[in-house]
């Protein structure tokens, strides 16, 4: 555009553009659509974490991008915590003891015994007579040997 | 020896019900449980040259075939008549048979009752049958309870938890040469003990079972136990304490027929105890049902420290394992009842150990380390 423009070209040429106000406003109202667009796609990347973390979905996106070995390279460390050295496997000397003092010390289970009877003899022929199959034995030992 | 006893007959041959089995011991002689002592030991320590005529006896008597194999002590260790005997059992039964005897202000015995106090006398009050409880005593130690009590010194460095009858200290021979560091040394084996046990299961954080502390205390234990029993000393004592606190056991493992002529019914030996207790005038230990729970268990525990089957940090497991050979369960419950009876809390360390480091002489000061 020439320095020299006349007045009424200078009209006719604002009559052909938007009006500046509205101009403003069209570019405040696309900035806040940026604005709210930017917050919108941080809170969408926030919730995403968030839900990550609790479904786990990070860990089962990661697993399958990368397989479980990055997993375990990564909980390689708490294996120290809890790894004991190996149980020794004990000799056969050693399990011999082991068995005969066991063999040795087994005990009844009286848990299910709630009493116990002692058999008594009844002697039911004193002062009665014997009872028949007594009475051969009692003769024998008669001291006068003399049958009944 | 007793419950052992009843164990052989259950397996036979002939195979018998344990109620069958208990009463065949309960209602044996007392001669018999004599002559069958003198034959287990006799299996398992073949050293003591037997003398003829008793070994005849022995072969003469009811349990004869029933001797165990040689390979291990068929009978618990001390420290099951130890636990037992702190329940006050045999004070108690002592005047169940003296007032038995002596009238019948407990009512009339039964049959059954009478054979269960002629072996009682026998086993117990060294009553000649015919000849004393396995010369464990003479004219020379002639209380059986001061020999038993001699013996628990010896090899625990420890003292029953009461007197006399009538509540005056016990005298009997306290022998210079005792375990005293016995007790320290097993609360500390069964602390690390708990540890172990309590982190067998462990998949995260620290594990602080530790086999070599464990395996040092329990190697330490050994030699100390081991140092009272050179030459089989105490072997004899050993058993028949065990058999007569054995006796006692069975007595009240179920409701038998002293405990039934008494009305001490229950569901459980230290219940029976404290009725009957209660019927002579004589309370039980407070923590009996504890001591009566772990006899067993640390007879075992203490039987398998005493083989020295443990023989380096790889095999201290064998304390702490279920299964394979271990004594996981054992030791769980010897810690807990112990627990119970003594007040003190094994799970929790009551102060850390003092490690003493050499004093060093730095800049004209000494400094002692200690945690």
């Amino acid at each position: 555009m020439s320095p020299k423009r006349s007045r009424t070209q200078d009209q006719e040429v604002e009559g052909d553009r938007p009006d500046e106000a509205q101009l403003d406003r069209e570019v405040f109202d696309n900035e806040q659509v940026r604005v709210n667009l930017h917050a919108l796609k941080r809170d969408v990347v926030e919730l995403r974490l968030a839900l990550g973390t609790v479904l786990g979905l990070e860990g089962i996106s990661r697993v399958v991008g990368h397989g479980f070995s990055e997993v375990i390279a990564e909980l390689l460390p708490l294996r120290d915590l809890i790894r004991r050295p190996p149980f020794e496997k004990l000799t056969e000397g050693q399990t011999e003891i082991l068995a005969a003092l066991s063999d040795a010390l087994v005990r009844p289970d009286w848990s299910g015994i709630g009493r116990l009877d002692v058999r008594e003899v009844d002697l039911g022929y004193i002062p009665h007579q014997p009872p028949p199959d007594q009475q051969h034995s009692n003769q024998t030992l008669d001291r006068t040997g003399t049958k009944p | 020896m007793i419950q052992q006893l009843v164990q052989r007959i259950v397996t036979g041959p002939p195979a018998v019900t344990l109620d069958q089995a208990g009463a065949r011991v309960l209602g044996a002689d007392p001669m018999d449980l004599v002559l069958h002592m003198e034959q287990v030991l006799d299996t398992f320590d073949p050293a003591l040259p037997a003398i003829r005529a008793r070994s005849t006896l022995w072969g003469t008597g009811e349990f004869s075939a029933l001797a165990p194999p040689a390979t291990a002590p068929a009978w618990d260790h001390l420290g099951y008549a130890f636990v037992l005997e702190n329940t006050r059992v045999v004070q108690i039964m002592r005047r169940v048979v003296r007032e038995y005897r002596s009238g019948e202000g407990l009512g009339v015995p039964s049959v059954a009752t009478r054979r269960w106090l002629d072996t009682t006398e026998a086993l117990l009050f060294n009553a000649s049958n015919p000849f004393p409880a396995w010369l464990s005593t003479s004219a020379v130690r002639t209380d059986p309870e001061s020999v038993r009590r001699n013996a628990y010194w010896r090899l625990f460095g420890m003292d029953l938890a009461f007197g006399t009858d009538d509540n005056r200290p016990h005298v009997y021979d306290k022998a210079t040469a005792a375990n005293i560091t016995f007790v320290p040394l097993l609360e500390e084996l069964l602390f690390e003990l708990w540890q172990a046990i309590s982190n067998l299961s462990n998949f995260s954080g620290v594990n602080q079972s530790d086999d070599d502390r464990i395996y040092r205390i329990a190697e330490q234990l050994t030699f100390i136990l081991n140092s009272r029993r050179q030459s089989r000393m105490l072997l004899r004592e050993e058993l028949v304490a065990t058999t007569v606190l054995g006796w006692m056991e069975l007595t009240l493992s179920t409701n038998t027929p002293v405990v039934i002529d008494l009305r001490a019914q229950a569901t459980s030996p230290g219940d029976r105890l404290k009725i009957i207790g209660e019927r002579v005038g004589l309370a039980p230990h407070t923590r009996a049902s504890s001591f009566f729970s772990m006899a067993a268990d640390l007879s075992q525990v203490l039987r398998t420290i005493e083989s020295g089957v443990i023989t380096g940090p790889g095999s201290s497991w064998i304390l702490y394992q279920t299964g394979g050979g271990g004594l996981g369960p054992q030791s769980r419950r010897v810690i807990t009842e112990w627990s119970a009876a003594t007040g003190k809390d094994l799970k929790i360390r009551a102060r850390p150990v003092e490690v003493r480091v050499r004093p060093i002489e730095t800049d004209g000061r000494r400094l002692i380390a200690s945690r």
